[in-house]
């Protein structure tokens, strides 16, 4: 008779049992309510981040390689270098370079600065010749909120290739 | 300053093949034409530089196309080889249709 329950007993124990569930229940949904209330106001004050890539520039494909694959080295894709967190979004330092010979035939021809983020999407394009020597550019940008700034590269033979940089802005500048 | 004044640093001399840095800054409001003057709440005009032309022995070596994200009076750096004594033109077109030139001559040794 070991399984044998007496009628107060499974009274009481359904009454804890209730209590338990719906105690913590009760309070977990107000405390989303709450939730979602800041979460409304949060995303007013600064849109999100938008996460996709630029597909393709003037009907020519841009190709997005992984970081530490063995083709991104063998291209010398140029490095952007961007404040960790930028305090005046209206002055960011940008600077883009690349260690790819500038020979003729062979020669890195454009960069496209693209940032989502902005009122208008597209920053900047800088066309360069082999009579520069080296394919490096350094200008000063603006930047409405934290966001990925696109840098699209485009080799002499007409191919193009992307990469990206995150960056913090405290006060906004567009 | 007037706007439109170009400053343009290079290096007094340099060798022939040598690979040497130019830094260039503009004196411009850029204004994007999206924010509201806070006195009288009227917009202000979109007025930006947009075409930058940069000329090596009367060849063009660097040119490039500015929207509204350049940031006021713009900063440029770029590389550049030496081969002769020659000059170095900047020409910038904006959107009020006016012109800013600057020469600058490269001794080379």
């Amino acid at each position: 008779m070991g399984n044998y329950v007496s009628r107060r007993d499974f009274i009481k124990k359904t009454a804890a049992a209730a209590l338990i569930l719906a105690g913590p229940a009760g309070s977990v949904l107000d405390a989303g309510n709450v939730f979602a209330k800041t979460a409304v106001k949060k995303e007013t004050a600064i849109s999100p981040i938008i996460k996709s890539d630029v597909k393709e520039i003037e009907g020519e494909k841009v190709v997005w390689l992984a970081e530490d694959s063995a083709e991104y080295k063998k291209l010398m894709l140029p490095k952007i270098h961007l404040p960790l967190i930028a305090q005046n979004g209206g002055l960011v330092p940008l600077t883009i370079d690349s260690k790819h010979p500038m020979k003729k035939g062979n020669y890195i021809k454009a960069f496209h600065i693209f940032d989502f983020n902005n009122p208008k999407s597209k920053l900047a394009t800088f066309n360069l010749t082999p009579e520069n020597g080296r394919a490096y550019i350094s200008t000063r940008i603006k930047l409405q909120q934290e966001s990925y700034v696109q840098v699209v590269t485009e080799y002499s033979d007409g191919k193009m290739f992307g990469g990206k940089e995150y960056v913090k802005v405290t006060v906004g500048g567009c | 300053m007037k706007i439109g004044t170009i400053m343009v640093r290079v290096p007094r001399k340099v060798k022939k093949g040598e690979i040497f840095k130019v830094m260039s800054i503009t004196r411009h409001p850029m204004d994007t034409g999206l924010v509201k003057n806070p006195k009288t709440g009227k917009i202000i005009p979109m007025w930006i530089i947009n075409k930058v032309d940069i000329y090596y022995d009367k060849k063009l070596v660097t040119a490039c196309d500015y929207g509204i994200g350049i940031s006021a009076n713009p900063f440029l750096a770029f590389y550049l080889k030496a081969d002769k004594k020659a000059p170095l033109e900047f020409v910038m077109y904006d959107t009020h249709h006016n012109i800013y030139k600057k020469t600058v001559t490269i001794n080379v040794v």
